[in-house]
């Protein structure tokens, strides 16, 4: 019950936007240490909220649409995982179809939240800042206790006990098939990334940090934050520019 | 007439409002209008002396519809507040309201089309790609370097960008596109982007080839003789899938449920693993 009710709080904190929320909550390696934490393990929470956070790495919501649902994929993902007892692979999997689930809830949050800017216009004409100012902290917030604690709280109190009953039942070839997604998915994140940084007088670099990672297994990602930047400064020094993106 | 002027307090209590609240009650119909309304409520209140009709007057002008990136587009709001305390002490004329808003409306877009590339596109992802590789490992301080660092670096860009779009004003936007500064930043995180992203291909995307074939005289390992002639093809050409998938329009949720269909048929079957 405390759990649960920890779950919720957490979920509010989860869903509530704005960069403190969204740098401490909702980020799934941070969400998987909370939720790790409520269970009594923060470490194993961690792991499973970081790599849950891989397949997410391009993530970005422009103007409100949801890629896919960052929030409970790390909050419920690791939850899932830590009750059933998984490995962290066949925890990324199952992040999948909870954070679709989840997707559904920030549809519902945006479109309930709209209701506020016509309190806001009434509260404007009137010249009531302070309502307005109130209205914005509070109504969001309200909200997300609506459309994100209260199915966690519900899936937290109730659910426990049958992820483990579901997980045991999973026939092999289920769970290999789970492995194996877990260890695929990263490539979607990845591939959110290449979208948004594709350049294709730039691409040759991305040849390079690939060829060397692929054939040395050097994999230590500060490494090549080093060399690209070490790289970078020196031909940008030299006058190399690659043309400006177009900007919509 | 009486001149009345924003103090260094009045900026940075609006820089706090906005960072902490830019989308606290996010919503399709208005997006970052409430925030906004919200940020410019005490201003108008002082600017205009408390004045119900003039500050009513400003507060609907800022609900309406507004939308930018929050941190590198902060420069925007910074340029409302400045424009909108050059209106109340200008009685000329020169600024009027709905000035402030064809500013407002012509630049939200571009910079939020800057702003999300360096952050989400680059900045965030680097930082992030780091810090999970060390999560991974059991470190439960790198997830709080996370938090704290990127709160911090978030902070830091919105403060700067906000208290430089209110200085520079009106031309701000313009130094800011023409020196050629975009253009450097992008071509640098470019580079160094695209770099990190090759090798996090290979850490992270660990999908390999796992089918063997059981001949009378020896055992055909397709996954091994694979990674002999290119290591890591598997990842890379099922992270190129995806991305090929999205440029020809697909939304993120189809190629994730692609992928998930990818994997486990691949997976159950046994070629995947």
């Amino acid at each position: 019950m405390v759990q649960a009710l920890l779950m919720a709080l957490l979920a509010l904190f989860n869903g509530t936007q704005g960069p403190t929320f969204w740098y401490f909550f909702r980020e799934p390696v941070m969400a998987g240490f909370w939720v790790g934490l409520i269970y009594g393990d923060p470490v194993m929470g961690t792991m499973i909220g970081a790599t849950i956070n891989v397949s997410y790495l391009g993530w970005i919501s422009a103007g409100g649409a949801n890629a896919s649902d960052l929030y409970w994929a790390g909050l419920l993902g690791t939850f899932v995982a830590i009750q059933g007892g998984m490995d962290i692979q066949q925890a990324v999997a199952f992040a999948v179809p909870v954070g679709l689930l989840g997707n559904y809830m920030h549809v519902a949050y945006m479109t309930i939240a709209s209701i506020w800017p016509v309190r806001m216009d009434k509260l404007a004409e009137k010249g009531n800042w302070k309502g307005i100012r109130r209205l914005q902290l509070l109504g969001g917030p309200s909200v997300v206790v609506l459309v994100r604690c209260i199915p966690v709280f519900v899936i937290a109190y109730f659910g426990s006990e049958y992820i483990q009953i579901l997980i045991d039942s999973l026939p092999t070839w289920a769970m290999n098939g789970l492995s194996a997604t877990g260890k695929l998915l990263p490539a979607l994140g990845m591939s959110m990334l290449m979208k948004f940084m594709w350049k294709k007088e730039l691409a040759i670099f991305f040849v390079l940090g690939f060829t060397v990672a692929a054939y040395s297994g050097m994999t230590d990602l500060l490494l090549y934050a080093i060399l690209g930047t070490v790289l970078a400064v020196v031909l940008l020094k030299l006058g190399f520019q690659a043309k400006p993106k177009e900007v919509e | 007439m009486e001149q009345i002027r924003l103090t260094k307090k009045d900026v940075n209590k609006a820089v706090g409002w906005w960072w902490f609240t830019s989308h606290m009650t996010y919503n399709y119909q208005r997006l970052q209008a409430g925030p906004l309304a919200g940020m410019m409520g005490p201003i108008l209140n002082k600017l205009y002396k408390g004045d119900k009709e003039k500050v009513s007057e400003g507060l609907v002008r800022h609900m309406q519809y507004f939308n930018t990136e929050p941190r590198w587009g902060a420069i925007l709001p910074g340029m409302v507040v400045a424009l909108e305390e050059g209106m109340a002490n200008d009685a000329s004329g020169e600024i009027d309201g709905s000035m402030i808003t064809e500013i407002k409306t012509a630049l939200m877009g571009p910079l939020a089309g800057i702003g999300d590339t360096i952050w989400a596109g680059l900045i965030k992802p680097v930082i992030l790609s780091i810090i999970l590789s060390w999560a991974q490992e059991g470190n439960v301080w790198a997830a709080w370097l996370y938090g704290i660092g990127v709160t911090a670096l978030d902070f830091a860009v919105t403060y700067i960008m906000f208290t430089q779009g209110y200085k520079l004003g009106m031309d701000s936007i313009d130094k800011f596109l023409e020196g050629g500064f975009i253009a450097k930043v992008t071509t640098f995180l470019g580079i160094v982007g695209l770099f990190c992203l090759g090798a996090m291909i290979v850490k992270y995307v660990t999908i390999s080839a796992v089918l063997t074939l059981e001949m009378t005289t020896t055992t055909l390992d397709f996954g091994a003789i694979l990674n002999q002639i290119f290591p890591c093809s598997v990842p890379l050409a099922l992270t190129f899938l995806a991305y090929w998938l999205q440029v020809k329009g697909r939304s993120v949720t189809t190629v994730l449920l692609i992928l998930f269909v990818i994997g486990f048929a691949g997976g159950a079957i046994g070629f995947l693993g």
